[in-house]
């Protein structure tokens, strides 16, 4: 299954979805970033917050773009799901696949390991001893799957733990499955 | 093969679009500009919205429960009447798409899946000023969605 998995996200990437140069995204991505600093004085705590609320909103856009080119239904387990994420998600978006492990005896949490991370290409980090401890680059991906996940009936909590940026030896992303939500009724006549 | 109407229910179980045909849509059409005349987003909280969304939904459950296989869950394609035909498309992320027709009719999971992905995927979730995530009691007024999906259900 996992094999007909990345064959068909190849063929979604190849065919069936418009690009645009990833330099050009880069640095847009990059300017938002600077913005961001800027616009919040440095203080990296709020940037990482206002980019993950950024990234939601993507995200509850995303999933239905998502959906419609893949045709996915809903995951049977949470394993389905990180699967889905890495193999299909991040391949017809980003174009990479980032490693899907360190799961949790449980089976509720997992890590994505992105070897390469085109939002952070180009990227150092401001040498003012504060971004390297607190700001989070690409914190808007931790918006993207909450949001997305969150449409899907998933409450996820994401964040990073490593990025290479900040000197780290791979960037990892961690995922936790909090709960599934339940799907509306209609209301009653009461 | 003719449609009577066609609906969209958004995961808060409400009726964001309702486009329903007075007229036979005439099967092949030359002249565009002569559209079945019929309403738009009129029945959206009317009973008729709300009963048609409970027959869907009972009936999609009762699918499920009853068919249901390890490894692929049983889901409602169409139910049929007398009278009608209602086919039924529902997305992951809990949009629901159908269309009355005579019962005659077969398989339009095509159809539904296409307006899904080139209608409602380009031109509601791509389009910033659009909620995609839909109030109580809002509907979809995009002139050009109204427009596309009279464009396009009349040609299948």
């Amino acid at each position: 299954m996992s094999k007909s998995i990345r064959v068909a996200s190849d063929d979604i990437w190849k065919n069936r979805v418009d690009k645009v140069n990833s330099e050009l995204f880069t640095l847009t991505y990059g300017s938002v970033v600077a913005q961001l600093v800027r616009d919040f004085k440095s203080d990296y705590n709020k940037v990482n917050q206002q980019l993950e609320k950024m990234g939601y909103n993507i995200g509850i856009r995303l999933i239905e773009d998502f959906l419609s080119k893949t045709g996915t239904g809903r995951c049977v387990s949470f394993k389905e799901t990180a699967e889905v994420i890495s193999k299909i998600g991040f391949k017809i978006f980003l174009n990479i696949t980032p490693a899907v492990t360190n799961w949790s005896s449980d089976g509720k949490t997992f890590s994505l390991i992105l070897d390469e991370n085109p939002l952070a290409e180009f990227v150092e980090l401001p040498d003012d001893g504060k971004a390297v401890k607190e700001l989070w680059y690409s914190n808007v991906l931790v918006g993207v799957l909450k949001g997305a996940l969150e449409m899907v009936q998933l409450e996820v909590e994401a964040h990073f733990v490593s990025d290479v940026l900040r000197g780290d030896s791979s960037t990892e992303l961690r995922l936790k499955l909090i709960k599934i939500l339940k799907d509306e009724i209609p209301a009653g006549e009461d | 093969m003719t449609i009577y109407s066609f609906w969209i229910f958004d995961r808060h179980c409400n009726c964001i679009y309702n486009r329903e045909w007075t007229q036979i849509i005439p099967q092949h059409t030359t002249d565009s500009s002569s559209l079945p005349s019929g309403s738009i987003n009129s029945k959206n909280s009317e009973d008729a919205a709300k009963l048609l969304f409970g027959a869907l939904f009972s009936l999609r459950n009762i699918a499920r429960k009853l068919g249901d296989g390890f490894d692929e869950e049983n889901t409602l394609n169409s139910y049929s009447t007398a009278k009608y035909r209602a086919h039924f498309y529902e997305s992951a992320s809990g949009l629901r798409f159908c269309i009355l027709s005579d019962p005659k009719t077969q398989h339009l999971q095509n159809v539904l899946k296409d307006i899904y992905s080139n209608i409602y995927v380009e031109h509601i979730v791509k389009n910033p000023l659009s909620p995609v995530d839909f109030k109580p009691g809002s509907k979809i007024t995009n002139p050009r969605f109204i427009r596309l999906i009279d464009n396009y259900l009349p040609t299948i």
